[in-house]
């Protein structure tokens, strides 16, 4: 297929993923804050933009971290790259160009989610947002699922679920970087640390998974090893990765830069020791993941897409172009 | 630009006395439907009938259905000027227009003649250029037109084709005389819009196709197809690799290039994913790189080749040019078809009809006049209020005058224009183009329309699909039916 098809694709995958990730992140704050005897609400707001990464680009717009700020930041910000409005435009974007690779079903999912994004009635949902996370979750997974379920089974189809499991795999890095250790920084038997672990799992969809197979005690290791080393949840690092994996293998069978990296990330995810994810070592482990999982993207750039990109000056002009050639 | 408020959605009056087509006025054209007031003309009479018997609330409702039927399916036409990537939802009627089989039947061989005529003009002003030694095209209109490519100089086309996908724009006038307004043979755009309005009439009226007997129209990706394919380089063999040329997402026409891509089910390719070696073609795949024989291209002359072209084209395939002329891989359409198409050569097609084909047009052409010449000139720069002034290389509505609608200021600023490049411009009379019965603002108004059927010149074959896009006029008396211009379209059934 075209690199540039399965740039596209790939990142069509990428972006809803992260819109779906990031309400989720919104939404759970929003309902763990509702029963908080929290001191500090400002903190837990703020670790959310510390999380997705901006921190400084916030600090430029806003001077305190509130519900209203990070959600407007998270949500609605010109000025970040990550919002989820902007998510959904260039996920938009990209399937758009590349209309006749998926199904007619995925791309009315990703034309109603872009509409229901636009055309959201701001304030409404500052009052109110879970309704309206609810129905923008739901719009993410009918396209994941229609992907799944109406689409051919071939490479442009291994370029969605690359990008899809990438993104989700360097997601749930993230928050276990971000909220697992301030919740271990609490005592033992200070009930707010409970509620912190149980937000770390909410964040990832793994609470009710959770529970099913460690009932409700919310022993830390037992969460870090479902959250990094599981190989059967679907957002836990490991299982991420190995899809990742398997896609690229699917793509072409010659062992390259990404079949290699990804290898190895997940062999080390597989093989390693309890002591990798516990303690003093988590950290260390949790960066070469995240370091492992960028390098995995640039290989896949690089062996796939190698797209000649233009200087950003010059896009301007060549959409002009576009407009007028035909 | 003004914003313009699309049929679809209009808001629905209460229901009216006596159902829709009570109280229609036929004004002074020829209508389409009606013969007389309150007599539709004999093909028209099942859908008169069926359109009284129905309220507006209850056409209403089944526009609601049509219109989310176009949202969600992402059917939009971004209009240039307006934000870039916004779509508005494409304005579109639901009357259909119907055309009787022996009406269409005379249309179909006046344009099977038309392209003819017009691709044998091609072949020989890029060879021998006997038309211009007969003394019957003056050869400073063809040397002048900015679309005469000397690259094209002594170059043999597969299958003597140049322009494998024409438009050709016709209007009736008040007698109901079927004329050539316009012939479109470098891009052509809107065959998507024919085939999606269809799908939705399908929806809207299915009872009515039954009783009507309307032609099918949904094999028009195929036939495109079968015409590329009938152009390939010999080399190619048996299974040529044909792709879709596009400037990019941001054409307003992309919708109709991907949509065409899906149908055919060929690549839709933008100018980064190819590349030339040795004077040929490939693509840039995710396994290397893949050989192009054929490239259905949508972009024009100007941009496809900046080592040829433009310089500054960021849309162009450096190199594709001599890959083309080397006969490695063909273009569709041709390079050079514009000369074709110039408005200023447009007023010789009958004559050329004659010089090559030996035969009298079957569709006439609208009068004009031409500013190059002295009498002309002075005659048009006498009459802008009556006239029609086009630029010979603008197409789309923009770059003209409607003398009637127009202010004094625009018609100085045009007699301006003429008078520093008559070359420039061409004026015709003003045409009482026909109108047909529309649903605007929750009634039946009637609204002037034009019909442009697609014409596919293959080297095995001539293929016309039965019907067309009947673009609509939607602002009240307006002439102006491009889609740029705040224009709707409207299914087309020909009847067998």
């Amino acid at each position: 297929m075209l690199s540039r098809v399965a740039e596209s694709l790939y990142w069509t995958a990428r972006y809803v993923e992260r819109a779906e990730d990031v309400t989720r992140l919104l939404d759970v704050n929003f309902h763990a804050l509702l029963d908080a005897q929290v001191d500090d609400r400002g903190q837990a707001w703020l670790q959310i933009v510390q999380l997705l990464g901006d921190e400084e680009r916030y600090a430029e717009h806003y001077d305190e971290a509130t519900a209203v700020n990070v959600s407007d930041w998270v949500l609605w910000h010109d000025g970040n790259p990550n919002a989820v409005v902007n998510c959904v435009t260039l996920e938009r974007e990209n399937a758009r160009s590349v209309r006749e690779q998926i199904s007619g079903e995925m791309w009315e999912a990703i034309n109603k989610l872009f509409l229901l994004v636009r055309g959201a009635n701001r304030r409404a949902v500052s009052r109110g947002p879970h309704a309206f996370f609810e129905q923008l979750r739901n719009g993410a997974h009918l396209f994941q699922g229609s992907a799944d379920a109406t689409m051919t089974h071939g490479d442009p189809y291994e370029f969605i679920r690359l990008g899809l499991q990438l993104e989700r795999a360097a997601t749930t890095v993230r928050i276990v970087t971000s909220r697992y250790p301030r919740a271990l920084a609490l005592e033992h038997d200070d009930p707010a640390r409970a509620r912190q672990l149980i937000a770390l799992l909410e964040s990832c969809s793994a609470f009710e998974a959770f529970v099913k197979r460690h009932g409700t005690l919310f022993e830390p290791a037992a969460i870090a090893e479902e959250l990094i080393r599981s190989a059967d949840f679907p957002r836990a690092v490991r299982y991420c990765l190995a899809s990742s994996l398997d896609a690229v293998s699917r793509i072409s069978s010659d062992q390259g830069a990404p079949h290699r990296i990804l290898g190895r990330l997940v062999a080390g995810l597989e093989y390693g020791e309890a002591g990798d994810i516990s303690g003093e070592a988590m950290s260390q482990t949790l960066r070469e993941l995240l370091t492992g999982i960028h390098a995995a993207g640039e290989a896949v750039t690089k062996a796939y897409f190698s797209s000649r990109a233009l200087p950003a000056g010059a896009l301007a002009m060549q959409e002009a172009q576009q407009q007028q050639c035909g | 630009m003004e914003a313009h408020r699309p049929v679809i959605g209009a808001d629905v009056a209460a229901e009216a006395d006596g159902g829709l087509t009570a109280g229609y006025d036929l004004g002074t054209f020829f209508d389409e439907m009606f013969e007389s007031p309150g007599v539709p003309r004999p093909h028209y009479r099942l859908l008169a009938e069926r359109l009284s018997a129905m309220g507006a609330a209850q056409l209403g409702e089944r526009i609601r259905v049509a219109n989310a039927f176009f949202l969600t399916q992402g059917i939009g036409f971004t209009v240039y000027g307006d934000d870039a990537g916004t779509d508005r939802i494409f304005p579109f009627d639901l009357v259909p227009r119907i055309i009787p089989a022996e009406e269409w039947a005379i249309i179909e061989r006046g344009l099977v003649q038309r392209l003819r005529a017009l691709n044998l003009f091609l072949a020989d002003i890029y060879h021998r250029q006997q038309i211009l030694e007969a003394g019957i095209v003056p050869p400073g209109l063809v040397f002048g037109s900015r679309n005469f490519r000397r690259e094209m100089m002594g170059f043999d086309v597969p299958g003597d084709i140049y322009a494998h996908v024409g438009g050709v724009d016709l209007v009736r006038d008040g007698d109901g005389t079927y004329l050539v307004l316009e012939d479109n043979l470098r891009t052509p755009s809107g065959v998507s819009y024919m085939l999606e309005s269809r799908e939705a009439l399908k929806r809207i009226f299915a009872a009515l196709f039954d009783r009507y007997g309307v032609r099918a129209i949904d094999q028009y990706p195929r036939e495109l197809f079968e015409t590329l394919r009938s152009v390939a380089p010999r080399a190619s063999g048996s299974e040529p690799s044909i792709v879709l040329l596009t400037p990019g997402a941001h054409n307003s026409a992309y919708f109709e290039h991907s949509f065409l891509g899906r149908q055919m089910g060929v690549e839709i390719v933008e100018a980064r994913d190819l590349i030339v070696h040795r004077n040929r073609v490939f693509n840039r795949t995710t396994r290397g790189m893949q050989r192009v024989d054929v490239i259905y291209r949508r972009i024009d002359d100007d941009f496809l080749d900046p080592l040829a072209f433009r310089q500054d084209s960021l849309l162009g395939v450096p190199g594709i040019l001599n890959a083309y002329r080397a006969g490695n891989v063909t273009l569709a359409n041709a390079i050079g078809t514009g000369v074709a198409d110039d408005k200023a050569i447009y007023p010789y097609v009958p004559e050329m009809i004659r010089f090559y084909l030996g035969e009298d047009a079957i569709l006439p052409n609208v009068p004009t006049f031409h500013a190059t010449d002295p009498t002309d000139l002075a005659y048009v720069l006498d009459h802008l209020e009556e006239l029609v002034v086009k630029a010979v290389d603008q197409s789309g509505g923009y770059g003209m005058l409607i003398g009637p609608a127009s202010t004094a200021a625009e018609r100085d600023e045009f007699r301006r224009l003429i008078v520093a490049e008559p070359r420039n411009y061409i004026a015709q009379p003003t045409i009482a183009l026909s109108r047909h019965p529309t649903f605007v603002d929750g009634e039946l108004r009637g609204c002037h329309v034009d019909l442009r059927p697609f014409v596919l010149s293959g080297a095995d074959a001539t293929r016309i699909v039965p019907g067309g896009l009947t673009r609509t006029a939607l602002r009240p008396g307006s002439l102006v039916v491009n889609s740029s211009q705040g224009g709707g379209s409207k299914d087309t059934w020909v009847l067998a």
